[in-house]
């Protein structure tokens, strides 16, 4: 569980969360099986950590298992995705990061859930087209 | 030159498959995990592409350091993968906790009928472990 779900914001936060790194999840092998928004790859590897913090979503090309902050400097074309709720549980912060483009949005969870989901899927798309560019 | 063409065809087809059991099966898996709550603190799931397979790994993990020392007969450790064959031919490696299945699936049934079996085959071992 994400959040020690004390009272209906919470759970809100927490269920919105939880919505985004599936959709996100999707996406991504949506993209990957077309194969055509980063290019061919023969080897990747998609990461997805659930911690306490919230979902860390990874898209890494390389044979490389390690995942920290390095990865950045060995290619452009790693795709970090990070979703964690807000203090206050009224808002979800999530951080895309392709290659050095990175773009870091709010989202209310008492906006309807297909809203918020359309603004990440947005800003990732924003992201690979400034990345491709 | 015929050949070389249904060759490629039937190499595609079970591609197309491949591709298609890596989303629903991750979908299902961090549907399920997240519906029964399968983990403490941590998790962790993985696809590698190598090649033309694919691999999905899924650990529960209480430190990031446990990743390393993770053993793939252990338990909280699942791990499927997913090849191509010649003659239209997928074959899934399912092992869940120990429990292990296999299955070759043909790229010409519908995707449908494919994807079904798979998530089955998955559901019925994630059972034997008594976690569902």
């Amino acid at each position: 569980m994400l959040i020690e779900i004390k009272d209906g914001k919470m759970a809100n936060a927490n269920s919105l969360c939880k919505l985004l790194a599936k959709e996100l999840c999707n996406y991504f092998y949506f993209i990957l099986a077309k194969e055509s928004e980063f290019g061919y790859e023969k080897e990747f590897t998609i990461t997805i950590d659930f911690n306490k913090l919230g979902w860390d979503i990874i898209y890494n090309p390389n044979n490389n298992n390690e995942i920290g902050k390095d990865l950045r400097k060995i290619s452009n074309y790693i795709c970090e995705i990070y979703i964690r709720p807000m203090d206050d549980y009224n808002s979800i912060l999530v951080t895309t990061a392709i290659g050095n483009f990175e773009d870091r949005i709010q989202l209310d969870v008492n906006d309807k859930e297909a809203k918020n989901i359309n603004k990440v899927m947005n800003s990732i798309q924003s992201l690979i087209d400034r990345y491709k560019q | 030159m015929e050949k070389e063409v249904k060759s490629k065809e039937m190499q595609d087809t079970a591609n197309k498959l491949c591709k298609n059991i890596i989303a629903n099966v991750c979908s299902y898996l961090f549907t399920i995990i997240e519906l029964h709550k399968i983990y403490e603190k941590n998790y962790n799931l993985t696809v590698k592409k190598r090649g033309e397979s694919y691999i999905i790994c899924y650990n529960l993990l209480n430190s990031k350091k446990d990743k390393k020392d993770i053993k793939k007969d252990s338990k909280n450790y699942y791990e499927i993968t997913i090849r191509t064959l010649k003659n239209n031919r997928v074959l899934v490696n399912i092992n869940i906790d120990g429990y292990i299945d296999n299955l070759s699936l043909n790229a010409l049934s519908s995707d449908l009928v494919n994807m079904d079996k798979v998530i089955n085959a998955i559901k019925k071992l994630i059972e034997k472990t008594g976690k569902i």
